[in-house]
C-alpha cells in the first residue's frame, strides 16, 4: 500500500513538472491544447451508477455485442476469465512491474496519478484469448489496460470507446501496456467514438520479446481533440510490431498523433501505417517516428503516412521521421502524401454512372476499408466501419447509430 | 441512338489536341479509329466521356439530335455512353462487386442483386477472369491484361448503348487478345450497341468486323473508309500527311 501511495504521489509530481512536448519538432506541430484542461480541477465525477449502466445497456444494444470487459463511471464489470479489473489502490500489486515510468511523460504521469481503475489481461502460457472491452464514459474515465502475454500466447482485443457526457470539457484516457513474451501474438483494436465534449488522451507502450509479434490498430473517429502517443520496441530478435492508424476528422475536431517505432534488436521488423480523413476545419498531425538500434543487424522498418483533404478549410501536417543507429543491413523507408481525391479517379468513377458526391464517399471508404481491413475481430470489423461510414454520410460523430453489415466495403489486407 | 460529333476542338492545359472531329456512330456500327501516338485519340475519347479537365472549343456533341456538352460524365453514362479506359484507375480498398453495383444502380439498370451476380460470375468466366479478382479491389494490383479484361465486364454489366473502347488490345497477349474480342463481340450481338474501336494495331481487328476505319493525325481525321484502310496501314503505316 505504501508503494503504491509513492507511486501515486510521484505520478502526481511528474504530471505537474513535466512538459506536455520534448521533442523541438513536435512543439511546432502539436495541437494546442491543455487536454487535460480539467487538470487543475480534475475530480472523479461521481455519477450515478445507473445512469452509467443504462449508457453501457443502450451501446450494447446498438452493437448487438455483450462486452467482456465493461468500464465506466462508477461502474465495471468483468465478464472474461483472462481479465480483471482492479479499483484504486487494489492496484497496488501492479505498479512495480508497470513498464510506462511517470517520469517518461505528462500524459503518462497523469493517468498513473489518476487512473481510477485498471484492467489486467494475463494470458497463459500456449493460450489464446479474445477480449472485447467496453469504455463508456459520462464523465471523466481515466484508465489503464496492462496486458501480459505468457511465452506462445495469443490474444486479441477489441476496445470501443464512448462518452455521452455534458460536462465540458470531459475527458477520456487510456493508458495501455503491452507485454509480449517470446512466440506470442497479440493485436488491439481501439475504436474511439467519443462525443464532441470529450478530450481524448491515448498513450502505450509494447513491447515484443523474440518472435513475438503484436498489432495494434488505432481508430480515432469522435471526441473534440486527440492527443495520442505510442512507442513500440520490437525488442527481441526477429520480432514485430505494427502499428495502423486511421482519422476521420470534420468540423474542428484536433488530432495529433505521435507514434515511435524502434527496432532494438536484429531482424526484427516494425512498420507504421497512418492514414487521415478530414473534412470541415479539422487537423492532424501525423508524427511518425522510427528509429533503428546499433544491435538491429537486419532490421526493417517503414513508415507510411497517407492523407485525404475533403475541405479546403481542412489541414494535414504528415511528419514521418527516423533516426538509423545502424547503418548497414538495415531496410528502412518512410513517405507521406496528402492531396485531395484524385481528379481521375472521380472522373474513372463518374464515367460509370456515380454522381460525383456519390463517388467521392466510395472513394473516402474505400480508403476507410484498406486500414479497417487490418482488424481481425470480424465484429469489430462491422462496428468500425458501421461507425465511420455513418459519420461519412451524416457528418456526425459521438453517437452511435444502430451498427449495421458494411463489411461488403472491405477487400482484403493491403 | 445516335452520337454525333461535328467539328470538335479540345483543348488540355492551354494546347489544342483534337482539332475539329467529325464522326457518326449509330447503334449497331462498329467504328474504329486508329492513329499514331500523340494523334489524339485518347483525348477525343475522354471529351466524349465528359473529362472535367478537357475544354471543348468548339463544336458539338450530340445524343439522339440533344446536346451532351454540358452534362457532366454521370449524366452520359446515364444516357448510354461508356468509355473503357486505355490505363484504368486503381482504387485500393473498393471492392468490384461493390463498385458495379452501385454504378449500375446509379444507371438505373433492374435487376436482382442475384441475377446481377450471376451475370458477373457468367461474364468472369467468359473473359477467363481468375476466380478471386472480381472480390479484389478495383483494379489495384492487376496486371495490364486484367485490368482491360475487368473493364469489358463493366461493360457487359452496364450495357451502353455506344461504347468506346480505348486500346482494349494494349498490353494483352495473343491469347488474351482473342478473349477480349470475343466478349466484346458477345456484348455487340447481344445489346446491338455501337461500337468505336480506338487501336494502334490491326491484331484484335482480325477477330472483329468493323464496317468503317477513320484515321486519326495530328487531332485530325486524315482519312476515312472501310476495312481495305486496316491493310494499307499495315503495309505503310501511317503516313497519311
Amino acid at each position: 500500500m505504501d508503494s503504491y501511495r509513492e507511486f501515486v504521489n510521484e505520478a502526481e509530481r511528474y504530471h505537474k513538472t513535466l512538459p506536455y512536448e520534448t521533442v523541438d519538432l513536435y512543439k511546432k506541430y502539436s495541437v494546442d491544447i491543455q487536454l487535460l484542461s480539467g487538470e487543475r480541477e480534475f475530480r472523479q465525477l461521481s455519477r450515478p451508477a445507473v445512469e452509467s449502466a443504462a449508457f453501457v445497456a443502450e451501446t450494447e444494444s446498438k452493437m448487438h455485442m455483450r462486452f467482456d470487459v465493461v468500464v465506466s463511471d462508477g461502474m465495471a464489470r468483468c465478464a472474461s476469465p483472462h481479465a480483471r479489473i482492479l479499483e484504486g489502490d487494489r492496484a497496488a500489486g501492479i505498479v512495480s512491474s508497470k513498464i510506462f515510468r511517470s517520469s517518461e511523460d505528462k500524459i503518462a504521469a497523469f493517468l498513473n496519478a489518476k487512473s481510477r481503475y485498471y484492467v489486467v489481461i494475463d494470458v497463459p502460457s500456449g493460450e489464446k484469448a479474445a477480449v472485447n472491452m467496453l469504455f463508456a464514459s459520462t464523465g471523466h474515465l481515466p484508465v489503464q489496460v496492462i496486458i501480459n502475454l505468457a511465452r506462445n500466447s495469443a490474444l486479441n482485443v477489441s476496445e470501443y470507446y464512448a462518452s455521452n457526457t455534458e460536462e465540458d470539457p470531459s475527458l477520456m484516457a487510456v493508458l495501455h501496456e503491452i507485454n509480449a513474451q517470446e512466440g506470442s501474438r497479440a493485436q488491439v483494436s481501439m475504436l474511439h467514438n467519443e462525443n464532441g465534449k470529450t478530450d481524448v488522451a491515448s498513450i502505450y507502450k509494447a513491447l515484443a520479446a523474440q518472435d513475438a509479434h503484436v498489432e495494434l490498430n488505432s481508430v480515432y473517429c469522435g471526441g473534440r481533440y486527440t492527443k495520442a502517443r505510442g512507442t513500440l520496441d520490437a525488442s527481441g530478435p526477429m520480432s514485430r510490431m505494427e502499428a495502423t492508424e486511421l482519422v476521420l476528422g470534420s468540423e474542428d475536431q484536433a488530432f495529433d498523433i505521435n507514434t515511435v517505432i524502434n527496432n532494438v534488436k536484429p531482424m526484427s521488423y516494425t512498420d507504421l501505417r497512418s492514414g487521415a480523413v478530414l473534412d470541415g476545419a479539422s487537423r492532424c498531425m501525423l508524427k511518425g517516428f522510427a528509429k533503428v538500434e546499433n544491435k538491429a543487424r537486419g532490421a526493417s522498418s517503414r513508415i507510411t503516412e497517407r492523407g485525404i483533404l475533403l475541405s479546403p478549410d481542412a489541414h494535414i501536417d504528415a511528419l514521418p521521421d527516423m533516426a538509423i543507429d545502424y547503418s548497414n543491413e538495415v531496410r528502412a523507408t518512410h513517405s507521406a502524401s496528402t492531396s485531395p481525391i484524385d481528379t481521375d479517379a472521380l472522373f474513372y468513377m463518374t464515367s460509370r454512372g456515380l454522381d460525383e458526391a456519390k463517388a467521392r464517399q466510395l472513394f473516402v471508404a474505400a480508403f476507410i476499408a484498406k486500414y479497417i481491413a487490418r482488424m481481425e475481430s470480424p465484429a469489430m470489423r462491422e462496428v468500425a466501419m458501421s461507425v465511420l461510414l455513418d459519420k461519412l454520410e451524416t457528418g456526425r460523430f459521438g453517437t452511435l447509430n444502430e451498427v449495421t453489415p458494411r463489411n461488403i466495403w472491405i477487400t482484403g489486407k493491403t | 441512338m445516335l452520337l454525333e460529333i461535328k467539328g470538335l476542338h479540345v483543348e488540355a492545359e492551354g494546347k489544342e489536341i483534337v482539332k475539329g472531329v467529325s464522326l457518326k456512330v449509330s447503334s449497331g456500327e462498329q467504328h474504329v479509329i486508329m492513329g499514331p501516338n500523340g494523334s489524339g485519340k485518347t483525348t477525343l475519347a475522354k471529351a466524349i466521356m465528359g473529362h472535367p479537365l478537357l475544354k471543348v472549343t468548339g463544336g458539338e456533341m450530340l445524343v439522339d439530335g440533344e446536346s451532351i456538352l454540358e452534362m457532366k460524365a454521370n449524366e452520359r453514362a446515364k444516357r448510354g455512353i461508356f468509355l473503357e479506359f486505355q490505363s484504368p484507375t486503381e482504387i485500393e480498398g473498393l471492392g468490384i462487386m461493390n463498385f458495379l453495383n452501385t454504378a449500375r444502380s446509379a444507371i438505373g439498370s433492374k435487376g436482382s442483386f442475384k441475377e446481377f451476380m450471376t451475370e458477373v460470375k457468367q461474364n468472369a468466366e467468359s473473359l477467363r477472369l481468375k476466380d478471386d479478382l472480381i472480390g479484389r479491389s478495383l483494379n489495384y494490383g492487376f496486371s495490364g491484361g486484367e485490368k482491360k479484361k475487368v473493364e469489358i465486364l463493366q461493360m457487359s454489366i452496364l450495357k451502353p448503348k455506344i461504347a468506346i473502347l480505348d486500346e482494349p488490345d494494349s498490353g494483352l497477349d495473343v491469347d488474351a487478345v482473342r478473349v477480349v474480342a470475343e466478349n466484346v463481340n458477345k456484348f455487340h450481338r447481344e445489346t446491338n450497341a455501337g461500337l468505336v474501336v480506338i487501336t494502334h494495331y490491326s491484331r484484335i481487328l482480325n477477330y472483329m468486323k468493323p464496317q468503317f476505319i477513320h484515321i486519326m493525325h495530328d487531332g485530325r481525321i486524315v482519312r476515312e473508309g472501310g476495312v481495305e484502310l486496316i491493310e494499307e496501314i499495315e503495309k505503310n503505316g501511317y503516313n497519311f500527311e
